[in-house]
């Protein structure tokens, strides 16, 4: 009896403990979580010690692992062993994630208190939510203590969050242009210089008119955009004023111009019929049955040599007509609850702040970086070759973007609602592509409709 | 005390991988939650938004129970005849249930990318040899139509699940006893009279589990609609041409991860399907069970 009631004691106890142990494991990354945000940031790295801010101190006496989410491998790799020269006890860490699965991946790691980076990346594609989850530290508070003036002046509003705060350095500038074919610019618009196309093209009028004369002239066989969501692209683009107040998202008033504009072109015949990024879409540029495609300082690298590998010297960049628009273009910051805020720093001003760093990125990347300093320091950045000069026939594309297209550019502020609005978009063009039927108003329509049923909080007008 | 002991490592993983969720979600699904600031309770709001304010709910629903009888029944039909014509073959039986066999082992995204590049508008096979063909001077849009993004996804389902629809029934075949087709034999049936009468009801129980499993798998259908229109890197188009493709678990996935991050209103949206799943699974029971086990 007695000890039929201690073996009955010894299981039941035994599965308490494992039980517990099973749930605590399950929460316990919280409290993790919490503790940590309540420490005085960057003082608890793993070497312990470090107490005197990191500025002050030798790079040597940094350190620290450094965990960063990355989709640019390449980068990463090429780049660490450069900040390890000057900081050589600091370890960065790359886990490879795609942008796609970026923001899911990191929401489910800090909701399970799990897996989290201390450098976090924020695609244009979904920005707007990461800033709104507020899990970024305000870099110009302790210990960062960073100043927005030191940015290019189009970028702090794309890098605040709802509050206001500066959460985010530009990984690389975005504004964009138009890339275009210079062979089929010299035989069907009669020049492939820059200078003379921006002429040709002063306004989307223009464009519209130039582009009906190209597909007289080639038969069909030659357009002037892809697609509706390429040209959407630089007329949305265009159009940087904010439209979301609070839980109030204007939509008409903002979208009115560049939907009406698109269609016009979509009804002057001068629009491709690709989705974005298709395989069709991607096949095109070597073939040439396009002109022009919206193109950031990310473009020569990841989206015209990646697609036209053979295209070397047939390339151009001009601005778009009636002004410059950004295109995608990345936010790095830095995780709240990070246990080596400054090592993270550290990296962070190398990399993408620093002089070296910008040089290094620049001449192996062609990634421009997002600081007034560098341009003032570097002007040989302006006159020397970048990486992708040759491909694009010898035009110093870093001059011209940095000359010709940021001076246009306005920064959008970003939230969470952005990513609601580029999804409905995304849905609804393939079927104004589609559909010819459908005319800008019932367009507009449809995509204030679209808005509204995914963004149930929100006011749509 | 011993049963207890050993069962007790199953009662456990249970509790803290099965049990522990459910109860968990459901607690969560009365609170707004965006996965990381704090959790607000607000009871069952969530549910009454998902029942009233919500549009894209019952559309979804409405996508999916379309696609399911789209396909369902297909493959329950092409499966009995696939499997009665393999189940007589002499030769080669071996081979052509694995070939059949074979788009069930595929990964759905390797199908997700075989449909996609089938139905392309520009480039896609299906329309080269539309055009080739001379039935229409240019491809048809078939990624953008309301019901033939549905078809393609009903397609993509039935391509799927039936070498394993053929093979259960194969079995179930396997298992009817030899003398009773020798007696229909002597007493003079035939063919087609021997499958409807003898076949077929032998392997009323075969369907009834094919159709109650399909239908549980069949209202939590994501993977296909997801894959045919998010295979492409950037360009994901959630629910299709004018959402005719969204089915619940898209619908779910997308107040979660994609357009929102409302974790209590996506726990509702689960236990609202939940709750339909049961709902249709016993309804599916009833109406294809035999009669006389009652």
């Amino acid at each position: 009896m007695t000890l039929l009631n201690r073996k009955k004691w010894i299981a039941a106890t035994s599965a308490a403990v494992m039980l517990t142990g099973l749930l605590a494991g399950c929460g316990g990354g919280n409290d993790n979580n919490a503790s940590g945000g309540a420490s005085p940031s960057g003082s608890s790295s793993p070497s312990g010690e470090a107490s005197a801010p990191a500025s002050a101190a030798k790079p040597e006496d940094l350190k620290g692992t450094v965990k960063v989410w990355d989709w640019d491998e390449t980068f990463q790799k090429g780049m660490i062993p450069e900040f390890n020269k000057k900081y050589p006890n600091v370890k960065v860490e790359v886990t490879v994630v795609n942008p796609n699965d970026y923001l899911q991946k990191l929401q489910s790691g800090i909701a399970s208190g799990s897996d989290v980076p201390d450098i976090i990346l924020g695609e244009m594609a979904y920005r707007g939510k990461l800033f709104d989850l507020d899990v970024l530290d305000n870099l110009e508070a302790a210990p960062y203590n960073f100043k927005r003036e030191e940015l290019l002046d189009y970028l702090p509003p794309l890098l605040s969050n709802p509050k206001g705060e500066l959460v985010g350095v530009d990984q690389a500038i975005a504004p964009a242009g138009l890339a275009y074919r210079r062979d089929l610019a010299k035989e069907y618009l009669g020049s492939d210089d820059p200078a003379e196309l921006e002429k040709l093209l002063s306004s989307w009028d223009a464009f519209i008119s130039k582009g009906q004369e190209v597909k007289d002239k080639s038969g069909g066989k030659v357009l002037m955009f892809p697609g509706l969501g390429d040209a959407f692209l630089a007329l949305r683009g265009q159009n940087a004023d904010a439209y979301i107040n609070g839980k109030e998202i204007d939509l008409s008033s903002k979208m009115r111009k560049p939907v009406e504009t698109l269609f016009k072109m979509r009804d002057a015949g001068i629009l491709g019929k690709n989705e974005l990024w298709t395989p069709a879409w991607a096949s095109s540029m070597s073939k040439g049955e396009f002109l022009f495609y919206p193109m950031a300082p990310w473009g020569p690298k990841w989206h015209i040599s990646a697609n036209d590998p053979e295209g070397k010297g047939r390339w151009g960049l001009v601005k778009a007509p009636e002004g410059s628009f950004t295109r995608g273009g990345t936010s790095i910051g830095i995780y709240k609850d990070s246990k080596v805020k400054e090592a993270a720093w550290a990296y962070i001003q190398f990399a993408y702040l620093s002089d070296e760093g910008g040089l290094f990125n620049f001449k192996t990347f062609g990634n421009m970086p997002g600081v007034k300093s560098f341009y003032a320091n570097n002007p040989q950045v302006l006159t020397e070759a970048g990486a992708y000069d040759e491909f694009f026939g010898g035009q110093n594309l870093a001059k011209y973007f940095m000359d010709n297209i940021v001076p246009g550019v306005k920064g959008e502020p970003q939230t969470k609602y952005d990513s609601i609005v580029d999804g409905a978009f995304n849905a609804l063009y393939p079927l104004w592509t589609k559909d010819t039927s459908i005319d800008a108003n019932a367009a507009l329509a449809k995509f204030v409709k679209e808005v509204q049923n995914k963004a149930s909080d929100a006011t749509v007008k | 005390m011993w049963p207890y002991l050993f069962s007790l490592p199953f009662v456990l993983a249970y509790a803290a991988f099965q049990l522990y969720p459910v109860v968990y979600s459901f607690v969560l699904s009365l609170h707004d939650w965006n996965g990381i600031g704090a959790k607000t309770y607000i009871g069952f709001r969530n549910y009454a938004d998902l029942l009233t304010r919500d549009p894209l709910f019952f559309k979804s629903l409405w996508n999916t129970l379309i696609m399911m009888l789209m396909s369902i029944p297909v493959t329950l039909i092409l499966g009995v005849l696939l499997a009665y014509w393999t189940f007589q073959l002499n030769k080669g039986r071996k081979l052509f249930q694995t070939v059949n066999f074979l788009p069930y082992i595929t990964t759905p995204v390797a199908i997700g990318f075989i449909f996609s590049y089938l139905f392309d508008w520009q480039t896609g096979l299906i329309n080269l040899v539309v055009v080739k063909l001379g039935w229409a001077s240019e491809g048809v849009y078939w990624l953008q139509g309301e019901w033939t993004s549905r078809m393609i996804i009903a397609l993509m389902v039935v391509w799927r699940n039936l070498g394993y629809f053929m093979v259960i029934y194969i079995a179930g075949m396997t298992a009817i006893p030899q003398d009773v087709y020798e007696a229909a034999k002597i007493d003079g049936s035939t063919g087609f009279h021997t499958f409807t009468r003898i076949t077929m009801p032998l392997l009323r129980n075969i369907s009834v589990f094919l159709v109650v499993t399909s239908v549980i798998n069949g209202l939590q259908l994501f993977d296909e609609p997801k894959l045919l229109y998010g295979g492409w890197s950037g360009s994901a188009q959630v629910g299709g041409p004018d959402n005719t493709a969204l089915t619940v678990i898209w619908k779910f996935v997308d107040e979660l991860f994609i357009s929102g991050t409302r974790f209590g209103y996506s726990s509702a949206i689960a236990y609202a399907l939940f709750v339909l799943i049961v709902l249709f699974s016993v309804v599916s029971y009833k109406i294809t069970a035999p009669k006389e086990e009652k």
